[in-house]
């Protein structure tokens, strides 16, 4: 028998469905539907001044890649995240991916011939900062210091070009500790032209100071700051000078003294926080075993390679993001944390990695791996030569290591914070009251 | 699946093709890092470093080799089992500097880098290619030499890490060249089996020092150096001497860049080459 309540649940659940059954034959429009969605997840590269090849800011501008928005956003090779959503971690702090349920509104709006629909449903237009502009600067403010390369001459053609100047570094009175970096190319050629780069302070004494390099910025296309969490930092001295290390990737422009600028902004003075980073932390697969870096790379042609390498933490660490590191021919990159009690789990895995992109994957606060120490962190990567590499130059090639982007290299950009046992058990600590605060709250 | 390797139905499942377009060697399905060097019993990789452009429209074509072993020379002579062809008709590559003795090397680069390079005219496109067969240890394997744009050198300078090749100049008033194509010395060396030769060349460079390496090129027989590899002061001569262990025809190859470490960034070094006589 059906009590009232319970027929009223069934009334209310038919007409809900019957509603949703108009709704889902309704059309989407740019308006009501699609331009939000552009604008949350599009936006920040498709504009005048940002690095994507179209706007795609009005619906004049967007109607006419319709179909090609269709395809790529369906393919998932736009917008570029290429971690595999079925396995590891998927909370970040910068995921750019779309859900299949934004990806099924696109897609049905350009099979109905791409609507505008109604403009009073259109959100507020966005406010676009200039490519010149520091991205931190909304949330951070103006840097604390701004550090420049020596100027290069950009090549419109050729090979890989890596300019590696030494330049003074002599901006603070005292020691200070750092609290976000970002890695600004010039805007418009640098963005184009810089495919990553490296900004390392080598302190005066380094004897004195503990550490042969401080590694302030890194940057890779799709990669381009880093904001430490609260109570991290890095801790930066007063003087010595900044081995940058860039590496430029000529497109067909060119342009004389282009420079490249880090902004740095640190902790209040005074202020120390309670732990020390050293930011991202290269972790190699190739050339282990005691080989050279790389000797290990040989990928045959219309062939397929795979790479293993394993490190052993220390100490107890707090991974805040992940970066893997390949060229052309790469394609997976997987990590994977053995525990000491034997336990094995992905962390996560990019099964789409793109070298036009590095993207740094940078975990939500919530669900960053926090690893004991003696965690064994495995990496595996596959090299994939054949003509199914979308961006493979030439399939008929051997491919062993090398700087440029036709060769190859395999590593992983892991941002680190390593802690000292006490450390571990609080934020383990804290991680199971906030699951349980989860769980209660759900 | 050889060599009792373990890949998962999860690894086939992300490339279906793999089983379908494995090559011929064994290698496209190696899992281990350290799978791939081996004491003996591997092949030489040939390997195609790329192209530069030269002033009169012409181009150069370079080619290196990766030996996969750590302890095992390996002697591959000029013919069926190493030779070169191409489609583009007419190109004669007869007078080629083809390497036919392939060291284990030592663990920081196995690869050579740009050993020989081949001339080819202007209108050798993108679709022509020039095609290095070498086959060892059971190991047929090739490699194609283009003039694509992905593969191009800068040669015989860089502008980014501003490296410029040390020019090299082997006789006193001889002529003076820097870059891959090299410099070939004018006359053959006569010698005697297990007779010490003496080889120098003098060596300018903006850098104090510049990195020098000989190898055995080709030649039947074995090759032993006083002076292998080493820093030297630039802006003067250099020498090594060596043996040769049996009669035949020889050519010594030196290699010399700035830093060795400026092989991984492909520029820019220059080529030396000496030919031989050895006789009983």
């Amino acid at each position: 028998m059906i009590t009232i309540t319970r027929l009223k649940t069934l009334v209310s659940v038919v007409a809900l469905a019957a509603a949703h059954t108009v709704l889902a034959q309704e059309a989407p429009t740019y308006s009501r539907d699609v331009a939000p969605i552009l604008q949350d997840k599009c936006a920040s590269c498709h504009n005048p001044e940002g690095i994507g090849p179209m706007p795609l800011l009005t619906y004049q501008q967007v109607r006419p890649f319709a179909a090609l928005i269709k395809d790529r956003t369906t393919k998932r090779i736009m917008p570029p995240w290429h971690l595999d959503p079925t396995v590891g971690i998927q909370e970040f702090k910068n995921d750019m991916s779309l859900s299949e349920q934004e990806i099924a509104t696109l897609s049905a709006w350009a099979d109905a011939g791409a609507p505008e629909g109604d403009r009073a449903d259109m959100p507020a237009p966005l406010e676009i900062a200039s490519g010149a502009a520091w991205q931190l600067q909304e949330q951070m403010g103006p840097p604390d210091l701004i550090i420049r390369s020596a100027p290069y001459d950009v090549i419109a053609n050729g090979q890989d070009q890596w300019w590696m100047p030494n330049m003074p570094f002599d901006g603070l009175e005292k020691e200070r500790w750092l609290r976000a970096a970002e890695f600004k190319p010039s805007y418009p050629l640098g963005k184009k032209v810089v495919h990553h780069g490296h900004a390392v302070l080598v302190p005066k004494n380094p004897e004195e100071d503990g550490r042969r390099s401080v590694a302030l910025a890194r940057y890779g296309v799709g990669k381009s700051w880093e904001i430490y969490p609260e109570g991290t930092g890095m801790r930066v001295p007063t003087d010595g000078h900044i081995a940058w290390n860039l590496h430029y990737f000529p497109v067909g422009d060119e342009g004389p003294g282009d420079v490249v600028e880090v902004g740095l902004w640190f902790y209040p003075e005074g202020e120390r926080p309670e732990l020390e980073t050293a930011g991202e932390a290269m972790f190699r697969v190739d050339g282990l075993n005691g080989m050279a870096r790389g000797q290990d790379i040989v990928i045959p042609p219309h062939g397929y390679q795979v790479l293993q390498g394993t490190h052993v933490l220390d100490s107890p660490a707090i991974i805040h993001s992940y970066r893997p590191h390949m060229h052309m021919r790469g394609r997976v990159m997987t990590m994977e944390a053995i525990y000491p009690d034997g336990r094995k789990e992905v962390l996560s895995q990019v099964n789409k990695y793109n070298h036009n992109w590095q993207i740094s994957y940078i975990y939500a606060d919530e669900s960053k791996p926090i690893l004991p120490k003696g965690t064994v962190l495995q990496f595996s990567s596959v090299f994939d030569n054949t003509a199914n590499n979308p961006i493979n130059p030439d399939p008929e090639q051997w491919v062993v290591f090398g700087r440029r982007g036709v060769d190859e290299m395999n590593h992983a950009w892991l941002g680190m914070t390593y802690i000292n046992e006490e450390q571990y058990g609080t934020a383990i600590a804290e991680r199971r009251a906030s699951q349980e605060t989860l769980r209660v709250s759900q | 699946m050889s060599r009792g390797l373990i890949i998962s139905a999860a690894f086939f499942s992300l490339f279906p093709s793999m089983q379908a377009l494995a090559q011929q060697i064994e290698l496209s399905n190696q899992i281990w890092s350290a799978e791939v060097i081996r004491a003996k019993g591997q092949p030489v990789i040939p390997l195609f470093d790329g192209w530069f452009p030269n002033e009169d429209g012409s181009s150069t074509i370079c080619f290196g080799f990766f030996n996969m072993n750590s302890e095992e020379a390996l002697n591959i002579p000029a013919g069926e089992e190493n030779y070169l062809d191409t489609d583009y008709p007419g190109l004669d590559l007869s007078g080629v500097m083809l390497p036919t003795h392939f060291d284990p090397l030592p663990p920081r680069y196995r690869h050579v880098f740009c050993a020989f390079s081949i001339n080819v005219p202007a209108d050798f496109d993108s679709d022509n290619r020039i095609t290095w067969h070498l086959n060892s240890n059971r190991q047929e394997l090739e490699v194609p030499g283009k003039v694509i744009a992905p593969y191009v050198l800068d040669e015989p300078s860089s502008n980014g890490r501003g490296d410029i090749a040390p020019l090299v100049r082997l006789e006193d008033s001889g002529q003076a060249i820097r870059g891959r194509a090299g410099i070939q010395y004018p006359q053959v060396i006569q010698a005697k089996v297990n007779e010490s030769i003496a080889l120098s060349a003098h060596i300018e460079h903006g850098d104090i020092e510049v990195w020098v390496g000989w190898s055995h090129h080709s030649g039947p027989g074995s090759v032993q150096f006083t002076n292998k590899e080493y820093m030297t002061e630039s802006g003067s001569s250099t020498s090594t001497e060596l043996q040769i262990s049996e009669a035949g025809e020889y050519v010594i190859r030196m290699q010399t860049i700035d830093d060795i470490a400026a092989f991984e960034f492909y520029c820019c070094h220059t080529n030396a080459y000496f030919s031989i006589q050895v006789v009983d």
